[in-house]
């Protein structure tokens, strides 16, 4: 598969939220934004513009694909655009997902983790 | 009659989101705006569903977000995203900015360093030539642009843009100079004869509606010369044959 070099940069916190929020199963956008609230704990609260920016140049960059048109049944019968991700986006997120892993991982060796510092006092 | 209200302001809500919607650039509006429409419905209608009511603090989220991502698109969808390569293939912008600049030089030295208390009737060969000038920068302006920027009206805009930027400029540094140094330019003759013959009460009140009527028509005449100015710079450019590469 050819890769997008730019596009497996490290993410911008929006892009990476997106892309943890269709990991876990195709979304519209209104799931989208509550999926990226509740995985931040609250800290990144997305509005549709930012939203579709977002998902606009996601599109664009081959992250995500539409995944077709349907209701919601949680909601009403108003069809909404679904999205999923597409290989590149999966790649992309599991190299995001790695970097924080090493840098946990570099963080432990050298105990920079404020619990550490804690027992470390105690 | 009680379940009416909400539904009203939730249609009232929703006007002034597709109003809003309105200031993203054209071809966004017409690929996300439904979405975004919808989204902001599924949005209003939970929170309402889940505090009762809709507060302070969802339109300004509503807002805020709004005011970022319009701007945001705005300037990603100036050519390639990048602004600079956009005001360089913009002539109008840099020549307006240019052209406003070195007048408003010219306006504090005329007017406050040197000032010159005679009455513009004397000058009138040398304003009619300044304009002259005007002119034909404007349609050198129209020309570059038409050669640098394929567009249809490429040189309209660029004549427009120049011109009314310019005269913006121009007319803010005359709002500067005279509230800020009054009492110079209170002095020129024009200007003395102007107050005298006018049922304001003060000088300031007399200049400030003059510069007042120039915003509200000189910009538009102006920006009208400049567009003709323009368009027959790149109707020149086409009658010239133009030998040279185009970077």
């Amino acid at each position: 598969m050819k890769t997008n070099k730019t596009t497996l940069n490290p993410l911008t916190p929006a892009v990476f939220y997106i892309l943890l929020a269709l990991a876990q199963g195709e979304k519209h956008g209104y799931e989208i934004m509550k999926q990226v609230k509740q995985d931040s704990l609250g800290q990144v609260k997305m509005g549709s513009g930012t939203l579709y920016g977002s998902i606009k140049r996601m599109l664009a960059d081959r992250l995500l694909e539409e995944a077709g048109e349907r209701p919601d049944p949680a909601l009403d019968d108003e069809r909404r655009r679904y999205y999923r991700l597409t290989d590149l986006g999966r790649q992309a997120f599991l190299m995001e997902l790695q970097r924080y892993h090493e840098v946990v991982s570099i963080a432990q060796r050298h105990r920079l983790f404020p619990s550490f510092e804690v027992k470390a006092t105690l | 009659m009680t379940q009416q209200k909400p539904r009203g302001k939730r249609l009232a809500a929703e006007q002034f989101y597709a109003f809003l919607l309105h200031l993203y650039p054209g071809a966004h509006y017409r690929e996300y705006g439904p979405l975004m429409l919808q989204t902001f419905r599924d949005h209003y209608q939970e929170t309402r569903a889940m505090q009762g009511r809709i507060g302070v603090a969802f339109w300004l989220e509503v807002l805020a977000d709004g005011t970022t991502s319009i701007l945001r698109e705005h300037l990603s969808s100036l050519q390639g995203g990048s602004v600079m390569q956009w005001m360089m293939k913009q002539q109008g912008i840099l020549f307006g900015l240019l052209l406003g600049v070195l007048t408003i030089g010219i306006i504090f030295w005329t007017n406050v360093l040197f000032p010159n208390n005679e009455s513009d009737s004397e000058y009138q060969t040398t304003y009619a030539i300044n304009y002259l000038v005007l002119f034909l920068f404007f349609v050198f302006v129209g020309f570059l642009a038409s050669r640098k920027n394929k567009r249809r009206f490429a040189g309209t805009w660029a004549g427009a843009i120049t011109a009314l930027l310019g005269a913006g400029l121009i007319l803010l540094a005359f709002f500067v100079v005279d509230n800020v140094w009054l009492g110079i330019v209170s002095h020129q003759a024009d200007k003395i004869y102007g107050f005298q013959h006018s049922t304001f009460h003060t000088m300031r009140d007399y200049i400030n509606a003059g510069l007042l009527a120039e915003l509200i028509t000189g910009l538009p005449i102006m920006a009208g010369v400049g567009a003709l100015c323009g368009t027959l710079g790149a109707a020149l450019r086409k009658l010239i044959p133009f030998r040279g590469s185009v970077a």
